[in-house]
């Protein structure tokens, strides 16, 4: 060892209290405590009146705290023991949570090889720990650190009276072998005094390659960096100064490559036996694991999130034992609630519908009960305006320990969805209803025919032949026009554009009901208008539209066919004289159409047709309404823009 | 015997088949619930054949009203439908009779004879 060492026990001792960190040192195989740094004392939960007396004489409440039978096999083997505990549980935050210290004991050893003292670090790596458990669970509150715990401040240290036997070489010897970072620069040039293996190990340096120089002649990539005015500030002003989770970066010797780290460093002035500052004291913790693990956390935070919001889910959070809901914005939104306020567990379930509330809960509890996987499906009402929707929700519960205390899940608007599996089903009820009247009609015929069978010449024959071959025809129209509306619900109907004169189309339309004698048909209106359309299925429109009217008139009555321009659009009219529409069946001719109400019984629009026509018009951006006044007839109507916003094929 | 039958029915091919079918019977029909109940004015049928979906209507909502009327609650109903929950209606409806659609016709003529 050199002989320019200019410090005392005294300084040395300081050194040794101003680290932030949990040190013990014993002596003699009863292990006399012989000095514990504040931050021991702590995690110990006693006073510094245990220093000088054995370990075996003090109690200690926790678990985990040193143990007296290995501490003892160090002493007479001299080999070191080291390993990670968890002595206790901590309650921060209202959660229970573990914390773990890896702990070494040292044999410190004189030069003959014999063990002199036992140095017992414990080093708090719960951060650590926690961050590699979290990364596998869902992001949550960020797991509260107990470095506070083990970190004291200097004044508490310098109040201990500590009575220490050890000697100098002893001393060093602790000091060199801390496994924390430490250094002490002396003077305004910062010349490298003492060091440990630990920060030689930091700084990849031997100790003849740094010691006795100055700081920046051996750094100086240190110079652009924030530490040297720190140095100079903390020798000049005598305030320690602290900060955590800092970069520094250091230049590879050999590449001159960067080597970056993320520290918590403490600067302390260094007093002599005058009191006088002869330098200062650095204390370095390399925490890059534990901030890379957070930033990796972050960031699968934030892509995460993202992801979420993409997809429209909310996410959820219950905390078992406190009943307390933890909601992303997307799920109050998609509850109705203000996203940026948190809501409670009753708020939300609240809003879940009365026919489903009960089953709802049922199905919670009974995942919780058996840690099946949670998935229903419900009706809510939305609490800023009352509209219904439907949601998606799962979930799962996990823990933390063997004890499952978190359930929580994600949750979907699937409203849309639910629109288009009852659309489809009113389609099949719709298309099975209305295949079913020619169907009627034809085994009617067919029966009736069989009757017959022996007497061909009955005069009824022919009839219920044409009756079978017009029941037939209609079925066959009745799947085209399905399979049109079918096509039309998936976006595939095909438009052929192309002009015509509107009243021309009129005249030769509707064959049928004019050869049929009963109703005329009447023109009136423009009749020079044109359009852009597709004249065939504009043509069906019109002919299920007179149908209709010749439904609600009474035979020899007018059917009047009207052609208007309205500047942007035509309007073509079907207006019948019969008894009218009443004003509450109107409502639902063209939405939903078919609703059952409590006898089965079915509220007709007036079938397929209508609601084949109504697509029709829609796909050429145009309206279809009904306009009725009972006794005096309905007004069926059509407009077509000039200009349609989009087209399919000209 | 009366045996006039009043069909309220808005599709023509059913009518006519119907009544070829029931061709012992007089048969009626009517195409819209308002020419439905304008020909009691005239006429009192001795049974009903309603179709439940009207143009301007629903059978089981007429049914209803015939039964709550005294002059017409005697006359028997039979709604015909293609309505698959005709077991509700059975159920909770007020008509004397159910027929799904298609039907057969001996079927039909069955159903009116035990009725009148």
């Amino acid at each position: 060892m050199n002989q320019n060492r200019k410090l005392s026990n005294d300084h040395l001792l300081a050194i040794l209290g101003n680290v932030d960190s949990a040190i013990a040192i014993y002596s003699g195989s009863e292990m006399c405590v012989e000095f514990a740094s504040q931050a021991m004392l702590n995690a110990w939960g006693k006073g510094p009146e245990i220093i000088g007396k054995a370990l075996r004489d003090v109690r200690f409440e926790a678990e985990g705290q040193p143990l007296l039978e290995v501490l003892q096999k160090v002493w007479e083997t001299g080999i070191d023991e080291r390993g990670t505990v968890t002595p206790m549980e901590q309650v921060v935050g209202g959660n229970v949570q573990p914390f773990y210290l890896d702990y070494v004991y040292k044999a410190v050893k004189h030069d003959d090889g014999k063990v002199c003292a036992i140095l017992h670090t414990a080093t708090n790596v719960t951060d650590k720990i926690a961050s590699q458990i979290e990364a596998k669970q869902p992001p949550n509150k960020e797991f509260v650190t107990i470095d506070k715990e083990l970190i004291e401040s200097k004044d508490r240290l310098r109040e201990t009276n500590i009575d220490l036997q050890l000697t100098d070489i002893q001393l060093h010897k602790v000091l060199s072998e801390l496994p924390i970072p430490v250094v002490t620069l002396l003077g305004k040039d910062q010349v490298i005094s003492v060091t440990n293996q630990a920060i030689l190990k930091l700084w990849n340096r031997t100790s003849e390659e740094v010691l006795g120089k100055p700081m920046l002649e051996v750094f100086p990539e240190l110079k652009n960096q924030p530490y040297p005015s720190l140095w100079k500030k903390v020798f000049e002003t005598g305030v320690p100064v602290s900060f955590t989770e800092k970069m520094v970066v250091y230049k590879d010797k050999v590449s001159g490559g960067d080597r970056s780290f993320y520290i918590d460093y403490f600067c302390q002035p260094l007093v002599d036996r005058n009191a006088n500052r002869i330098g200062i004291i650095s204390t370095v913790f390399d925490v890059t694991e534990k901030v890379q693990s957070r930033k990796q956390i972050e960031e699968a935070e934030a892509r995460l999130s993202l992801a979420l919001d993409s997809a429209k889910l909310g996410t959820w959070h219950i905390h078992l034992k406190s009943n307390e809901l933890t909601s992303s914005p997307r799920f109050r939104e998609i509850f109705g609630f203000d996203m940026r306020k948190e809501i409670t567990l009753e708020q939300a379930t609240d809003q879940i519908l009365e026919s489903h509330r009960t089953d709802v809960i049922e199905s919670i509890e009974h995942s919780l009960v058996t840690g099946a996987f949670y998935d229903m499906e419900y009706p809510i009402k939305r609490y800023s305006d009352d509209v219904i929707r439907w949601v998606h929700a799962t979930g799962t519960m996990y823990g933390a320990t063997g004890d499952k205390i978190n359930f929580s899940g994600i949750v979907q608007d699937i409203t849309q969805r639910k629109f288009e599996e009852q659309r489809k089903d009113d389609f099949l009820s719709i298309a099975s209803h209305e295949l079913k009247t020619p169907v009627t009609a034809l085994k009617g015929s067919l029966q009736l025919l069989n009757r017959r069978k022996s007497d061909l010449d009955h005069p009824m024959v022919p009839r219920l032949i044409d009756q079978a071959y017009v029941s037939v025809e209609k079925i066959t129209d009745l799947i085209d026009d399905l399979l049109n509306t079918a096509r039309s619900n998936a976006g595939q109907l095909h438009l052929n554009y192309s002009e015509f004169t509107i009243s021309n189309m009129l005249e030769q339309c509707c064959q049928h009901i004019r050869m049929g004698g009963k109703h005329e048909l009447i023109l009136q209106g423009d009749k020079s208008l044109k359009i852009e359309a597709d004249e065939a299925r504009i043509d069906q429109v019109v002919v299920n539209l007179v149908n209709n009217a010749a439904k609600y008139a009474p035979d020899q009555q007018h059917i009047y066919l009207i052609v208007e321009n309205l500047g942007d659009r035509a309007k073509v009219s079907v207006r019948d004289t019969g008894p009218g529409i009443q004003h509450d069946k109107i409502e639902h001719l063209f939405e939903r159409y078919y609703r059952t109400d409590y006898r089965g019984a079915q509220y007709s629009g007036l079938g397929l047709g209508l609601y084949i026509s109504a697509e029709i018009i829609k796909r050429h951006d145009g309206e279809i309404g009904v306009d009725s006044t009972p006794g005096e007839g309905s007004t069926f109507w059509f407009t077509l823009p000039y200009k349609p916003l989009k087209r399919a094929e000209k | 015997m009366n045996n006039l039958i009043y069909v309220l029915e808005d599709n023509a091919e059913i009518l006519e088949i119907i009544t070829m079918i029931l061709e012992d019977f007089r048969i009626e029909g009517f195409g819209t619930v308002s020419e439905f109940s304008a020909g009691f004015s005239k006429h009192s049928p001795a049974l009903c054949l309603l179709d439940v979906m009207l143009p301007d209507g629903n059978g089981l909502e007429i049914c209803q009203q015939m039964k709550e009327n005294p002059t017409t609650a005697h006359i028997p109903v039979i709604v015909m439908t293609a309505n698959s929950s005709i077991d509700k209606m059975r159920e909770k409806g007020t008509a004397d009779d159910y027929l799904a659609k298609p039907f057969d016709i001996d079927d039909l003529t069955q159903r009116i004879t035990n009725l009148i």
